[in-house]
């Protein structure tokens, strides 16, 4: 190599060096733009990451911000897909009246929503509540509504306090319902003597499938002994009886699981629940569920399946399937909008267990990272993380996790969800499926379709 | 052992490991000697645009580089400076000089030079390369810590904005501080072969810090803990190689920490960093050489150098197998790698050609790399079945000399989605463009 003081050479040889430097110049940067280009154009062949589920259609079915004219707030927003996959969705109107120069909320309307299972027909109706219903002025805990064939069923309950003439008072509580049909007559109200309780307040869930519906209730007295009883109804709203239900009776200790009913009453720290899972009810305890026919008859030889907490049950295949947060220290940090395996993060778990044995079939398999499950069904589930964001995750029958969670925008102000598959869905062919989800608030339907693997 | 016999045998072990990689390099290069100058016989100090989209590795060479420049310093002391080690006292005082200058001196140094590796070009890089902002801590180094502070744990901290969003990208922020370590560590492997085996004193310091610095974490990592709220890299990553496995019970998290643990041992059975703690002890503190030669073996004029390296990547340990190959102005590497974690098949081989004059004053490399992965996914949340796809990386290196000392140097290549040790994640052109300076 030249040393680079060497003496300045004649001026042509200076003129050469120059041309061969930029000769060389021009041959480096070309060279380099090679690099960088060619393999550029090669990269196109370089496959991306295609997530198998995307979102196909968003749409508000019912979208009223403002309150209709005499009503001044809703409450108890309830959502239900059949097992034919059309959708119920439901709420109650409020009228502020005066009582004692106190304002209370009266339930003066029933709203609801029935849509078939692609959204495309819909019908939106309400009816005025009940007389017995309406005029009461507090000291009333509405159960929600339910949209039935004929009319609007209304559940509630009437607690009342009954002054003896030593001045001792008591608290009577009596569960009713009555439907008020589409041309606004009423039909008689039900009532029953083992579904009032003398000194001693109820908590109360229910559910229906779309020939019968459950109204369960959890009763405590001063002392705080438990006792349960349940309502079925008929198709027409009537009561076919009401009997107590014994395996729920024992009192659950201290550190006993919640049931976690999003539709419960809320009055107790612990009651028992009742739901639909397809074509059954279950009835969920402190760590144990039942599973009972759409007559509401224990299956199964009335075996209990210990199922987590907070978890969303279905059923697929002849099993009961779950998907469920799993149990963290509350003193613990939680993380579970990131990355986690950092010991913060919040699993979410699937779990199925056999209805015959009762018998979980396998270890539970971690399906993503989450704080809550907002909707399960066969083959997917949508799940919300503390930071608020929402994401469906696609599974397997099995429960394996497929591909990547899929982001769902989020829907402002919604309150309870449903995730559904359309009808056949339990099949065993994954490919390609459709699911919705439904976010629904008092006055807000928004259906959500998602498809994966095509 | 003695010096010779641990040379040769050092020596011995090298060139068995390096005939079957390096032979197509000897065979490639031919037999005429190359008449390059003795000027040219190592890679020279380099200053880069730092760029973590575009790779730490030019990060890591110019805080190399700067090492290099400060432990020049030594050049500038005398040899003939300390006692007459003839006798017995004057050896006795220039083994304690030494080993004062190598405690008080010369590992802070080092120490302080691999932790802002490990920082800055580890996780710092990582995390900007994620979207992150990251800022960085530092405590005394070395035994002025244990001196003069109350907290001597970790000699430096990465603090970010925030998690990684995915688990690719926080295993990668994690895992990439001690990454950028055994970079380091590869560097200074390449620089040994440029140099046809010769070592400085403070290479060596480096090369086993680097090395060394979580070896112990690395043996005696059980899978991490769920509830520790404190937690260094190698539990932090043990644990996030669970999750994104999906492998999250107790006893599938220790099965991970066992394995990795057993795999570390492929970090520290290195030949090279047996030499360095030996020349360290033996060559420098004992006899007071600043600079050896390793004997390595040549074959058909080349020196040959073959040296393992560990890496630790998203999807578990990785053993690589190095052969680097010098002759003249020529100097290249080959290498394979494997996975061993069991979470999943990994896999990859590769060759670069560090410099190649190829004409006055210009100096050319070239790269090629393939591999087999699980696929990287750097957006997509909780995914646990995960597709195995091939991927490349292939560039060039241009150096020009424009003065004796002084060039200009820039590496451009292009690499598919893939994890590679030192560059990007994900798909796209990398490279840097600097200043190097030779001597």
């Amino acid at each position: 190599m030249k040393a680079w003081a060497d003496p300045a050479p004649a001026e042509p040889v200076a003129v050469a060096g120059v041309v061969a430097r930029a000769r060389m110049a021009a041959v480096a940067g070309a060279a380099l733009a090679v690099a960088m280009l060619a393999p550029m154009l090669l990269g196109a062949c370089a496959e991306p990451y295609a997530a198998p589920c995307r979102v196909e259609g968003e749409t508000y079915l019912v979208r009223e911000t403002a309150l209709p004219p005499g009503v001044s707030g809703r409450l108890l927003p309830r959502v239900r897909v059949s097992e034919d996959g059309s959708l119920e969705a439901t709420w109650l109107a409020t009228t502020s009246v005066l009582r004692r120069n106190l304002p209370v909320d009266t339930v003066t309307r029933g709203d609801a929503l029935v849509a078939s299972a692609d959204g495309r027909e819909a019908r939106r109706f309400a009816t005025a509540a009940p007389l017995a219903l309406r005029s009461r002025r507090g000291s009333t805990i509405p159960l929600g509504t339910y949209a039935l064939a004929e009319g609007l069923l209304f559940p509630w309950i009437e607690e009342d306090v009954l002054t003896a003439r030593d001045g001792s008072q008591q608290t009577r509580s009596r569960l009713r319902s009555q439907i008020v049909h589409f041309d606004g007559s009423e039909a008689p109200l039900q009532s029953a003597v083992a579904a009032t309780c003398e000194n001693c307040t109820f908590a109360a869930s229910s559910a229906r499938l779309s020939d019968s519906a459950v109204i369960l209730v959890t009763t405590r007295t001063p002392d705080g002994a438990r006792g349960l009883f349940y309502v079925y109804l008929a198709k027409d709203g009537s009561w076919v009886r009401t009997e107590e239900l014994l395996w729920g009776k024992q009192d659950p200790p201290e550190n006993a699981r919640d049931p976690g009913d999003a539709d419960s009453t809320g009055r107790f720290d612990r009651n028992y629940a009742v739901e639909s899972v397809g074509d059954a009810y279950i009835v969920r305890g402190f760590g144990e569920e039942r599973v009972y026919s759409r007559d509401f008859q224990p299956l199964y030889g009335a075996r209990t399946f210990e199922a987590p907490d907070n978890a969303s049950v279905y059923r697929g295949n002849g099993r009961l399937q779950v998907v469920y947060p799993e149990p963290v220290d509350e003193q613990h940090p939680l993380r579970d909008d990131s990355a986690v395996g950092r010991g913060e993060g919040r699993a979410l778990y699937f779990a199925e267990y056999d209805e015959k044995t009762g018998a979980r079939t396998a270890a539970p398999k971690r399906f993503s990272v989450g704080a809550v499950v907002l909707g399960a069904t066969h083959l997917g589930a949508t799940l919300r993380t503390s930071a608020g964001l929402d994401y469906f995750a696609w599974l397997t029958p099995s429960g394996e996790k497929v591909a990547a969670d899929l982001p769902l925008a989020a829907v402002p102000g919604t309150v309870v969800s449903s995730l559904s598959s359309p009808p056949g869905a339990a099949s065993p062919s994954m490919l390609p499926r459709s699911f919705v989800d439904y976010r629904v608030s008092a006055g807000v339907v928004f259906r959500r379709s998602i498809v994966c693997g095509n | 052992m003695g010096t010779s016999s641990l040379q040769r045998f050092i020596g011995a072990a090298s060139s068995a490991l390096a005939c079957a990689l390096v032979s197509p390099w000897v065979y490639a290069e031919g037999a005429p000697a190359l008449a390059a100058p003795a000027a040219d016989a190592s890679l020279p100090l380099v200053f880069a645009t730092v760029n973590p989209r575009l790779g730490s590795e030019g990060g890591i060479r110019t805080f190399d580089s700067l090492g290099r420049l400060v432990f020049s310093y030594s050049d500038a002391i005398s040899p003939g400076l300390g006692p007459d080690e003839s006798s017995a006292p004057g050896k006795a005082l220039g083994v304690l000089g030494r080993l004062g200058k190598a405690v008080f001196f010369d590992e802070p140094l080092s120490e302080f030079e691999g932790t802002a590796i490990h920082e800055v070009f580890g996780h710092g890089s990582r995390s900007r390369e994620v979207g992150l902002k990251a800022s960085y801590t530092f405590t005394l180094p070395g035994v002025y810590c244990f001196l003069f502070s109350s907290e001597c744990g970790a000699r430096g901290h990465t603090l970010r904005t925030d998690y990684a969003k995915t688990v690719d990208a926080e295993i990668a922020v994690v895992a990439g501080g001690i990454e950028a370590n055994y970079a380091t560590a590869h560097w200074i492997n390449a620089r040994t072969a440029a140099q046809s085996g010769l070592v400085r004193y403070d290479d060596a310091m480096l090369y086993t810090l680097s090395k060394l610095q979580y070896a112990g974490s690395l043996l005696t990592v059980r899978g991490g803990s769920l509830t520790a709220t404190v937690a260094n890299d190698v539990d932090n990553y043990a644990l996030l190689l669970a999750d994104r496995s999906n492998r999250v019970s107790d006893a599938e998290r220790t099965s991970i920490g066992s394995r990795l643990a057993l795999a570390s041992l492929w970090n520290l059975a290195d030949p090279m960093l047996l030499a360095s703690v030996y020349g360290l002890v033996v060559r420098y503190v004992g006899l007071g050489e600043r600079t050896w030669t390793l004997p390595l073996p040549k074959v058909l004029g080349a020196t040959v150098f073959a040296v393992p390296r560990f890496n630790l990547s998203p999807f578990g340990a990785e053993h690589y197998l190095d052969g680097f190959v010098h002759r003249g102005s020529f100097t290249a590497n080959s290498y394979v790698r494997v996975g061993s974690s069991g979470l999943g098949s990994y896999l990859g081989a590769g060759a670069r050609v560090f410099q190649r004059m190829i004409h006055d004053r210009v100096y050319g490399g070239a790269e090629v790399d393939v591999w087999r992965q699980p696929e990287l996914l750097l957006q997509e949340r909780a995914v646990y079945m995960r597709r195995e796809l091939w991927g490349w990386n292939a560039g060039i290196s241009l150096e020009w000399r424009i003065h004796q000392h002084l060039g200009i140097l820039g590496r451009a290549a292009y690499k598919t989605r893939g994890h590679m040790i030192g560059q990007p994640l994900d798909e796209g052109v990398h490279g840097y463009l600097g200043l190097s300076f030779s001597r």
